[in-house]
């Protein structure tokens, strides 16, 4: 329980939703608003170097929606705008810079949100991949034009040449019957490449480059494609309308005493009663041995699929249009609740909920929430009703001037989805953001990430499970031993020594396999643009190290190569390597001689 | 439904660790003479390039502003605390007085491991993966103490011991030798010794290394839990629940199993000995010599011992034909918890010695909550008289009480027994690890976190100082053929030694069961027919009937009185009677007068079988201190502060009827305290009328 929250808080990896979202196709540009200049170009998956600089190369085909910008070509004559208008929204996409490219997403033709090759930003500004981009007041001095930009919280933006992921959650600008706005359009949250860079951001008004200053509550979404070359593919949206679930004659009946099932309450009377319109458990006056009885009508404004999340301490069920939602269940306020979706008509609809609690020894705490494909999540109970306190500390570890490592048991997802826990694991921060962790039982480095280093509350506070979690963009690697001796007859031994620290703080790992030392050293370069990694051996022995196990491993040029669907690339410096198929696996494979170096790049 | 798997374990984390002495600057093995010890020699720094001891005059400042805002908050902790087992005036601190050594505030310091250097330093290892050097760790000039990093980013170390010129520590699942290759003070070697296997679960801890005079290191284990049966501990990899023996070559041999959580470790004249607590098969604390091929009682290591490798024989099969797990489901299919039986007499482990020669019982039991909660460090003082009256004898520390316990043993017909008496408590924390200094002074390192402990400071290091005054105290006590020898620090008053109305002395022993932990049974009480005190007034010869072999004899002897008219400062031993000595003793006893019959009151009925119709009137506290303090529930419980268990106010707030904290008092539920990591062992032996009165007083509190 406790670790998947500390998991929930710091990094939410794909999300699972569970409103259905909907494509922008691109087979072809009809999604568009026309004409479409020819900067922008429907293409296949890419290809060769994408790394180095110039136009992004792309296969023929479709599925990738790219712009080849040209110098001097600017204007919003080469922005792309969505036939399709938006309030509140949730986007998801794939993108990929170009090296030193611009561009950005700006919802409602209006906020941007900036696209950038960041690659190895320390310090990242408004301007860089994932920043809400500054307004602009063209009256005051040089120097004071642009305001209220939002840099996002760390610098997650990955190499030219690579898929990036971004999620973006909008709250357009409420407006009064007069035309009035009302309140601000609003960032609910930002997550580039798996970490949370923005949450609960509101914007004043339109940014920089806005296609008009004014405010509305529909309008396009933008792409801007006259600041270099950039690709998009798996856009998914989810449109919102501004329609709410409410509440007709709630009322509820307070029951005291310790009840087992919903019979107990239901034999008898209520010992105080009223009206209300959103559902509190604190109308109970009591914090345990008491029963909650909700009935009245809910108005559901349109026909269609809702989700529901309901989180509670204690028992509780719920009914609507006389249909069970959710039957008798225990809960205890953790995770993410519970989850249920039904077919409901429009209209106002029977709704009956019982809540009730014995365990002293959990807190109170009633909500539900709803959501549909075009209704936003939203509570249906009064916010302190579901608020359960928590003051548990956040315990983190970060590198400071020098390379920190540390220990701990680390859990890794497997292909079947579930996780498996890495026992002997030590992970290696580095002060310039990029950290990676290796599995000593096997000599494998198992993952890489940027960002912060880790969240060891896991470990530290209380009892601890003794794990700790990435707090970054992460990127698995490896999950099996390294370096194998593939014309030694004996069965494989390998033994573990342990590591030396050099006079910066980086670790050199050294093992042995069938009796040969290994040593195996890895450090950051360039402001944490990437790891070097470097095998020494005494070159006696036919040794292989396998570099990469993916389904698509695709040479980029004589050194380079882009693994998992241009996740990261690895660069061979020192040795060389092949690919070799295996099943449906690809296999890049480097021969170890005295010394053998690479380059991880992400 | 309530996952519980997560939470509910007791701790244990114990302990590792005594020093090793090897030699001090001098030369000289330490302890042959403490007048030359008791100045802290002034070497140059654990693994310094030279003498950069500097202390900067601003850190100076901020240490001293931070000590002083400790020692405020120390006094407004007492303040708050004057309804505790402890007076504000502990009268242990004439005899031995409490350091609190500061530290920076940035540092947590959940001490896992404590060495004495050699040089002067003492190095400490935490949970946090941190190991410490601490200069002018004795504070001399009165100067603070300073801080040095020298390791950091092991995963929970719970053990540390100076070897060769290095450190060892015990680490999750490795054994790790620290050096200082380039000396500039801080390990840049992080040597595998080995890989220990390891499944991943929190209560998986690992504890060592202890070095035996050969070099080689004996390392020990913690089982897991977490399966539907999540009360059931197990050895999931090899060796969990085992004490193994690791030479420098990393050769890993498994030496004797059946522990349980054994954070208990010593090195004891080359012997190791090993120390638990109650859970699972385990009726209370103790400690015991290890010796190769020994069980202790827990089943889960028997998992591996069918490897070529495994030194016991013994079967998970043959352990259970002879004793019930009580692996039962219920209707669902879901296994019941197994529950303390009031009206069944259960088995006592020793009862299995004659079908598992393996089988070895405590030395010494150290009895659930008067004694301990948690078993930790095992020490022996060799001090030479620095550390006061007790040379040679061993010290015991306990994690969740706070306190250290005092324990003698001897050889009768080969089998190693003792007893124990309370030695030293109101520590600020957990004492999970204890060093002697090279002054003789005793190191003592600290951790609550996670499972609560009497003293409720989180962490920290205190040094325990022999004020060279010597308490009134039983010295120790020796099984006779017909009773015991008791010997005293001081001369005993004669007329209070020759009064039968001093002596109260019962038996007792703990079920071996799945349940955690047991209710002390079988008691009875041992009439005592003669006394004979020694010529120089400082030993008693008792003449005692009725001493049954292996079970636990509480002396108890609160009334006697020294030359001076004082009483013992500790006044109870528990003895653990495991052989009785053969002999025909020639004794001249003063014989127990005719009309005493019984040696104090008679023996008070079963609690839980009893009942009682008892008025409903709530008890004032001056009434329910004294049964507080009897049935020690003090030792878990504060009226208002959470230590191991919940404060009884919080107990309040759930509204319980006072018959089901009865209930509750006699079969503790886990699952209704999740925050809580200690499981209640069952106390039936609380009479219902008292408990009945405890409960009316815990519920007037709300």
């Amino acid at each position: 329980m406790n670790k998947l929250i500390w998991s929930f808080l710091f990094t939410i990896g794909s999300s699972v939703l569970l409103t259905s979202q909907s494509s922008i196709q691109l087979l072809d540009l009809s999604a568009f608003r026309q004409p479409v200049k020819e900067n922008w170009k429907i293409t296949g998956e890419l290809t060769g170097d994408n790394f180095s600089g110039g136009p992004l190369k792309t296969l023929m085909g479709q599925g990738v929606l790219v712009c080849e910008h040209t110098t001097g070509q600017a204007g919003l004559a080469y922005d792309l705008f969505t036939n399709e208008s938006h309030g509140d929204l949730d986007l998801e996409l794939d993108f990929v810079m170009a090296k030193g490219s611009n561009s950005g997403i700006y919802l409602q033709g209006r906020y941007e949100v900036q696209l950038f090759d960041s690659w190895g930003v320390q310090h990242p500004q408004c301007h860089d991949a994932g920043g809400i981009y500054e307004r602009w007041n063209e009256a005051k001095p040089d120097g004071q034009k642009g305001y209220e930009g939002v840099a996002p919280r760390i610098n997650v933006a990955k190499a030219p040449g690579l898929w990036q992921h971004i999620k973006i959650s909008f709250q357009s600008p409420r407006f009064d019957a007069t035309g009035k706005k009302i309140s601000n359009a609003k960032f609910i949250s930002i997550i580039l490449n798996g970490v949370i860079i923005h949450e609960n951001v509101e914007v004043t008004g339109p940014t920089r480059g806005a296609v008009s200053n004014d405010e509305v509550a529909l309008a396009p979404l933008r792409f801007q494609g006259d600041h270099g070359h950039v690709a998009f593919r798996h856009m998914q949206w989810s449109k919102y309308t501004q329609d709410k679930l409410s509440f007709t004659e709630l009322k509820y009946g307070v029951y005291k005493g310790p009840f087992k099932t919903i019979e107990d309450i239901a034999r008898i009377q209520p010992t105080s009663q009223g009206n209300e319109t959103l559902l509190n458990w604190a109308v109970s006056n009591e914090e345990n041995d008491f029963g909650i009885k909700y009935s009245g009508k809910l108005n559901v404004p349109v026909a269609g699929k809702y989700t529901f999340t309901m989180v509670h301490g204690g028992l509780a069920q719920l009914k609507i249009n006389n249909q069970p939602v959710f039957a008798q269940g225990f809960h205890m306020n953790s995770g993410s609740g519970r989850l249920a979706s039904i077919d409901l008509p429009a209209g106002e609809l029977p709704f009956e909920l019982y809540y009730w609690k014995t365990d002293a020894w959990l807190a109170p705490s009633l909500g539900l929430f709803v959501e549909s494909e075009s209704i936003r999540k939203q509570p249906l109970h009064l916010t302190s009703s579901a608020l359960v306190n928590d003051p548990r500390p956040q315990i983190f570890a970060n590198p400071d001037r020098e390379p920190m490592v540390l220990r701990s048991f680390m859990d890794i997802p497997t292909k079947d989805g579930q996780s498996k826990r890495i026992t002997h694991a030590v992970s290696v921060g580095d002060p310039s953001g990029i950290h990676y962790t290796y599995d000593l039982d096997r000599g494998t480095m198992i993952q890489l990430w940027r960002g912060k280093f880790l969240n060891t509350a896991p470990m530290w506070y209380d009892r601890g499970d003794g794990s700790s979690t990435p707090m970054g963009s992460v990127t698995y690697l490896l999950d099996t031993v390294t370096v194998s001796n593939p014309t030694s007859s004996a069965s494989p031994t390998f033994r573990t020594k342990g590591y030396e620290l050099d006079a910066q703080g980086n670790p050199t790992f050294t093992y042995e396999l069938n009796g040969k030392t290994i040593q195996d050293k890895t450090i950051a370069k360039e402001d944490g643009r990437y790891l070097e990694r470097t095998w020494t051996t005494a070159g006696d022995a036919t040794l292989d190290a396998i570099l990469a196990i993916d389904s698509s491993i695709k040479p980029v040029n004589e050194t380079l190569y882009a693994i998992g669907d241009n996740a990261y690339y690895i660069r061979i410096i020192e040795g060389k390597a092949e690919i070799k198929p295996t099943g449906t696996d690809q296999v890049l494979t480097m021969h170890l001689g005295k010394t053998s170096r690479i380059q991880i790049i992400w | 439904m309530i996952n519980l798997s997560n939470s509910i374990f007791p701790m244990n984390i114990k302990n590792n660790h005594k020093t090793i002495f090897t030699k001090v600057p001098e030369g000289r093995p330490f302890g042959n003479d403490t007048l030359k010890h008791s100045k802290v020699p002034e070497g140059r720094p654990f693994g310094s390039p030279g003498g950069t001891t500097l202390f900067p005059q601003p850190y100076n400042h901020i240490m001293k502003t931070n000590h002083i805002s400790t020692l405020l908050f120390t006094i407004i902790a007492c303040t708050l605390t004057t309804f505790s087992t402890k007076a504000q005036t502990n009268p242990e601190n004439e005899y031995y007085k409490i350091i609190t050594l500061p530290v920076p505030e940035n540092v947590v310091l959940e001490v896992g491991g404590v060495v004495a250097l050699p040089n002067g330093d003492v190095a400490l290892s935490t949970r946090r993966g941190d190991v410490w050097i601490i200069n002018n760790a004795y504070m001399a000039n009165n100067t603070q103490p300073y801080y040095r990093r020298f390791a950091s980013g092991l995963h929970e170390i719970l053990g540390l011991a100076y070897k060769d010129g290095a450190l060892y520590c015990a680490q999750r699942g490795e054994l790790t030798k620290l050096i200082d290759k380039d000396g500039d003070g801080r390990a840049d070697v992080y040597e595998t010794i080995a890989s220990l296997p390891i499944s991943g679960y929190y209560h998986e801890y690992t504890f060592g290394p202890k070095v035996f005079p050969d070099g080689s290191m004996m390392v020990t284990g913690n089982v897991a839990f977490g399966d539907q049966e999540w009360w059931r501990g197990e050895s999931r990899r090899p060796y969990r629940g085992w004490s193994i023996k690791i030479d420098d070559q990393g050769k890993i041999e498994p030496f004797a199993t059946g522990m349980r959580s054994p954070c208990g470790i010593g090195m004891i004249d080359g012997t190791f000995w090993y120390g638990d607590n109650q859970g699972d098969w385990m009726g209370s604390g103790f400690i015991t010599p290890v010796h190769k091929g020994d069980f202790f009682g827990h089943p889960a290591g028997l998992r591996w011992t069918s490897d070529p490798a495994s030194p016991v024989k013994l079967t998970t099969e043959q352990l259970y034909a002879k004793i019930d797990p009580r692996k039962v489901k219920d209707a669902q299919g879901n296994y019941i918890k197994p529950e303390n039986n009031e009206k069944e007499r259960g088995t006592y482990l020793f009862e299995l010695k004659k079908d598992i020669p393996e089988l070895r019982t405590p030395a010494v039991w150290l009895p659930h909550t008067i004694i301990g909660i948690s078993t930790s460090e095992i020490v022996k003082d060799e001090t030479g008289g620095a550390f006061g009256p007790f040379t040679g004898q061993l010290f015991v520390g306990d994690q969740g009480k706070s306190n250290i316990a005092r324990v003698f043993t001897e050889e009768v017909n080969g089998i190693t027994q003792g007893g124990v008496v309370m030695f030293r408590e109101g520590f600020q924390s957990g004492v999970l690890r204890m060093a002697y200094g090279l002054d003789g002074s005793l190191f003592v390192g600290e951790t609550n976190r996670g499972w609560g402990s009497a003293g409720t400071t989180a962490a920290g290091i205190e040094r325990l100082v022999w004020t060279g005054k010597v308490p009134f105290e039983i010295k120790t006590v020796k099984a006779k053929s017909d009773g015991f020898e008791i010997e005293f620090t001081k001369p005993v008053q004669k007329a209070s030694a020759n009064n039968f109305a001093n002596y109260a002395i019962e038996s007792f022993i703990y079920k071996y069961h799945p349940v955690y932990g047991s209710p002390p049974v079988d008691k009875k009480e041992c009439l005592v027919n003669g006394i004979k005190l020694s010529d120089d007034a400082l030993k008693i010869r008792i003449k005692v009937d009725g001493l049954r072999p292996y079970f636990i004899h509480e002396i108890k002897l609160d009334k006697l009185k020294d030359i001076n008219g004082t009483s013992l400062l500790h006044p109870t031993a528990f003895y653990t009677l495991n052989s009785i000595p053969t002999g025909f003793p020639s004794v001249n006893y003063i014989s127990r007068p005719a009309h005493m019959t019984s040696s104090t009151t008679s023996a008070k009925p079963s609690g839980a079988s009893s009942k009682s119709a008892s008025s409903t009137a709530i008890p004032t506290t001056e009434e329910i201190q004294p049964l507080l303090f009897k049935h020690t529930c003090f030792t878990c419980h504060k009226p208002d502060k959470k230590l191991v268990g919940p404060p009884f106010r919080e107990i309040a707030k759930r509204k319980y009827t006072p018959n089901k904290i009865v209930e509750m008092i006699y079969k503790p539920n886990k699952a209704n305290w999740p925050d809580y990591a200690t499981e209640m062992a069952p106390m039936p032996q609380v009479p219902r009328e008292e408990a009945l009165k405890i409960a009316r007083w815990i519920n007037s509190l709300k």
